[in-house]
C-alpha cells in the first residue's frame, strides 16, 4: 500500500523535481567536501612538516652548543612537553648502530633522505620522518605521528556523512509534501474536466481557495466554464428557436392539408395549396435569413465595397417604405442631410435599413410617427431610426440583437426573431455600429454610425 | 421552345424539367460544364439555364467561352450564393438575368417570360408609346392616358405602370418589380410592394369597369386587358 503510493507519487512533477534537486545536492557537496579534505589535509601536513624543520633547527643549535648530551635533553624535555604518544626519536651513531630510541611510535628501518617522507605504520596510521645528519657525530630521525589529523578527518567526514542524511531526509519529506498537495490540487482539476468531459455537465465549478497560482487557475478555469455554458445555451436556445419557427407553421400545414384532402372540394384544395405555398415561403425566409446570417458572421461574406449614396438610398427606402407606413395609419417622416457618402454594399445596407423601417411599422401602433434622420458628424454618418411606439424595456436592449429574440415572448406577432441580428450583422460587416435608446419621440431609437467616405 | 439546362443535381433538374415541360419548354439536361459546353454549341436553343457551381468547368466560365464565341442565346443563371456581387458577376459573364435557389417555381416561370418576351423584341425599335386595351403610356412626354382620360402618376408609380405595360400579359413578381423599380435585391419583411401596386391599381382600375392589374396568388401581378 504505502510503496504503491510511493511509486504513484513517484510520477509527480514535485516529486521528480525534488529527487532531481537532492541528488544534485549531494553530488555538489560531496565534490565540495572532497576539495576541502584535500586542502585540510595539506594544510596539516604542512604544519607537521614545519614543526619536523624547527626540530632540526633547534636539534643542530643544541649539539652546537651542548654536544650530544645537550641533544639527549632536548628529546627528553620535548617528549615532555609534548607527550610521547606523537613523537619518535631515533639517535644513531656514524656507525648506524642506535644510540637512542624514544617516543612511542615505533619507526621501521630507515636510511637518511634530504625530504619528509611519510612511512605506514604496522600498528596502523602514519608518520612523517625527517632525518638529518649532526656535524661530526651522528645521525636524527624525527617523527610526528599523523594519528591525530586522521581523527579530525575522520570526524568532520562524520559530521558531513550525517548532516547530509538530515537534509536528505528533510528534502524527502518536504517533496512527498508538497507534492501529495500539489497532487490533490491538479487531481481536483483532473476530476473536474473529467466530469464534465463524460457527463457534460458544465455547469460544475472549481472551488476558489487561497490566492496562489491554483486559485488564479481555478477563477480563470471557472471563467472559461461560464463562457462555454452561456455559449452552449446560446446554441441550444437557437436550435430549439428553430425546431420551434419551424414546428408551428408545419403543424399548421399537416392541419390544414388533412382538413383539405377529408373536404375533396376542388375550390377548398386551391385555397390551401395557395395557403401552403405561403407558409413555405415563410419558412423559405427564416432558413436563408439563418443562412445569410450564418455567412455574415463566420465571414464567409464576400464583400465588395463600393462608394454608396446614402442620401439618395435613404431617400429611396424612405419612398418605397412611405406608402406601407401610411396605410398603417403611420407618419414616416425623413429627414436625410445631401451627399452623405459611405464606403460598403449597398444592398446590405438597404437591407438593415428596410428590416428596421418594416419593424417600425410592424410595431408602431396607428397614429404613431417613425422618423429616419441621418447626419455627418465628424468622420462618421450617423442614422437615425426613431419612433413613438412602445419602444423597447432596457433590460431588452443587449439582447435584442440576438439571434430569435423577441420582446413579446408568446410570438404573437409575426416575426422571425432574426431581422435584428442581421440588422446587427450587416452593419457590422460595413465596418458600422449600432446601439439602441430611448427616442425623444418616447419610442425607441435605432442608432446606427458608419464610417463617412471621403475621397 | 426548346431550353438547355446545365445544373448537376439531378434530382432538381428533373423536377425542373418536368415543371417546364407543362409550360410546353422542351427541356435539355447537362450535367456538368463541359457537356454544357458541348451541347450549347452543337445545338440552337432558345434559352440556356445555367447553375454557377458545376464540376469541370463552372457556370461563369462556360457562359463567358459561348459569348466571346458570339453566341447570343438569352441565358438565365441559376445560383445558390444570394450575394449581390455574385449577381452582378453573373450578369458581367454574360447573363440576361439572375436567380437565386431555392427559388419558387412561379418567379422562375415569370422570369423565363420575360426573357422570352425581351428576346422576341429585340429588333424592334425602341417604343415610345405603350398600349394595353386603353390604357396608354407615352414615355416620352411621360403621361398616362386611360379610355381619353389623363390620370395623373407619381414618377415611382410611372416606373412600375411602364415595368407592367412592357411585360404586359405576363406575371411578374415582387422580387422582379424591386430589382427592376427600385434596384433593390432582397425580400421585405412587410408588404412594401403591395402597397405601391394597390396605389396604382387604385389610380389606373378605380373608375373604370374593366380592371387591368391583377394579383396572382402565390406569384404577384399581372397587367393583361381580359379578367
Amino acid at each position: 500500500m504505502f510503496f504503491a503510493r510511493m511509486a504513484e507519487l513517484r510520477a509527480t512533477t514535485p516529486v521528480r523535481l525534488t529527487l532531481g534537486f537532492l541528488s544534485l545536492f549531494t553530488l555538489g557537496s560531496l565534490l565540495v567536501f572532497g576539495y576541502l579534505n584535500h586542502q585540510l589535509s595539506a594544510a596539516l601536513r604542512e604544519q607537521v612538516d614545519a614543526m619536523l624543520r624547527d626540530q632540526r633547527s633547534v636539534f643542530v643549535l643544541q649539539q652546537q652548543e651542548h654536544g650530544i648530551s645537550g641533544v639527549y635533553s632536548l628529546i627528553r624535555n620535548e617528549l615532555k612537553d609534548k607527550g610521547d604518544d606523537e613523537r619518535a626519536y631515533r639517535v644513531l651513531d656514524r656507525g648506524g648502530r642506535v644510540l637512542l630510541e624514544a617516543g612511542s611510535v615505533a619507526l621501521p628501518e630507515l636510511t637518511l633522505q634530504p625530504r619528509i617522507q611519510e612511512l605506514q605504520l604496522s600498528a596502523g596510521g602514519s608518520v612523517r620522518v625527517l632525518g638529518f645528519s649532526l656535524p661530526g657525530e651522528a645521525t636524527v630521525f624525527v617523527g610526528i605521528g599523523m594519528q591525530q589529523t586522521a581523527r579530525l578527518k575522520a570526524g568532520l567526514w562524520r559530521a558531513f556523512v550525517e548532516s547530509e542524511v538530515l537534509i536528505i531526509l528533510l528534502g524527502l519529506v518536504v517533496g512527498f509534501w508538497l507534492a501529495r498537495r500539489f497532487r490533490g490540487q491538479v487531481e481536483a482539476f483532473n476530476q473536474l474536466t473529467l466530469k464534465i468531459v463524460n457527463a457534460g455537465d458544465l455547469s460544475s465549478r472549481m472551488p476558489v481557495k487561497g490566492n496562489d497560482e491554483f486559485a488564479a487557475l481555478a477563477a480563470n478555469m471557472n471563467a472559461m466554464l461560464g463562457r462555454i455554458e452561456k455559449l452552449v445555451q446560446g446554441v441550444r436556445q437557437v436550435g430549439d428557436n428553430i425546431a420551434h419557427d419551424i414546428r408551428t407553421p408545419l403543424t399548421r400545414l399537416r392541419a390544414d392539408v388533412e382538413l383539405a384532402l377529408h373536404d375533396g372540394n376542388p375550390e377548398t384544395c386551391r385555397a390551401t395549396l395557395e395557403r401552403v405555398l405561403e407558409e413555405v415561403e415563410g419558412m423559405h425566409t427564416i432558413v436563408n435569413s439563418l443562412l445569410a446570417l450564418g455567412q455574415a458572421e463566420a465571414g464567409g461574406m464576400r464583400l465588395k465595397a463600393k462608394v454608396v449614396d446614402l442620401s439618395a438610398l435613404l431617400a429611396e427606402l424612405g419612398e418605397l417604405y412611405g406608402p406601407s407606413a401610411e396605410d398603417n395609419g403611420l407618419e414616416l417622416e425623413s429627414r436625410v442631410a445631401a451627399d452623405l457618402l459611405v464606403h460598403g454594399d449597398k444592398q446590405l445596407l438597404a437591407q438593415a435599413f428596410s428590416n428596421l423601417l418594416d419593424n417600425a411599422i410592424k410595431y408602431v401602433p396607428a397614429g404613431g410617427k417613425v422618423l429616419l434622420t441621418a447626419v455627418r458628424r465628424g468622420k462618421q454618418v450617423e442614422i437615425v431610426v426613431e419612433d413613438n411606439g412602445p419602444g423597447i424595456p432596457a433590460e431588452m436592449r443587449e439582447k435584442i440583437f440576438e439571434r430569435f429574440t423577441r420582446i413579446d415572448p408568446s410570438r404573437t406577432l409575426a416575426g422571425s426573431g432574426l431581422g435584428l441580428a442581421l440588422v446587427k450583422a450587416f452593419v457590422e460587416l460595413n465596418q458600422g455600429r449600432i446601439g439602441i435608446g430611448e427616442s425623444a419621440l418616447g419610442g425607441a431609437a435605432f442608432k446606427i454610425t458608419l464610417p463617412a467616405f471621403s475621397a | 421552345m426548346k431550353f438547355l439546362m446545365i445544373e448537376d443535381d439531378s434530382a432538381a433538374a428533373d423536377f425542373l424539367r418536368k415543371g417546364l415541360s407543362g409550360f410546353g419548354y422542351d427541356v435539355d439536361v447537362a450535367h456538368d460544364g463541359e457537356q454544357g459546353l458541348t451541347k450549347a454549341r452543337g445545338n440552337l436553343y432558345d434559352l440556356w439555364m445555367i447553375d454557377v457551381m458545376l464540376p469541370k468547368l463552372d457556370g461563369l466560365s462556360v457562359l463567358r467561352t459561348l459569348r466571346d464565341e458570339g453566341r447570343q442565346t438569352p441565358a438565365l443563371i441559376l445560383s445558390a450564393c444570394g450575394q449581390v456581387d455574385d449577381r452582378v458577376e453573373g450578369l458581367r459573364a454574360g447573363g440576361d438575368d439572375y436567380i437565386v435557389k431555392p427559388y419558387a417555381f412561379a418567379e422562375l416561370q415569370a422570369r423565363i417570360e420575360a426573357l422570352m418576351r425581351r428576346a422576341r423584341n429585340v429588333e424592334t425599335l425602341p417604343e415610345t408609346t405603350l398600349e394595353v386595351a386603353d390604357l396608354k403610356v407615352d414615355l416620352i412626354k411621360r403621361s398616362v392616358s386611360r379610355d381619353g382620360q389623363e390620370l395623373f402618376l407619381k414618377p415611382r408609380e410611372f416606373r412600375l405602370l411602364e415595368y407592367l405595360m412592357r411585360n404586359a400579359g405576363q406575371v411578374v413578381t415582387r422580387t422582379m418589380l424591386l430589382e427592376n423599380v427600385w434596384d433593390l435585391y432582397f425580400d421585405p419583411q412587410t408588404n412594401v410592394v403591395d402597397v405601391h401596386v394597390s396605389r396604382l391599381r387604385f389610380k389606373i382600375d378605380k373608375y373604370f369597369d374593366t380592371p387591368l392589374l391583377h394579383t396572382v396568388r402565390g406569384a404577384g401581378y399581372v397587367l393583361r386587358a381580359d379578367g
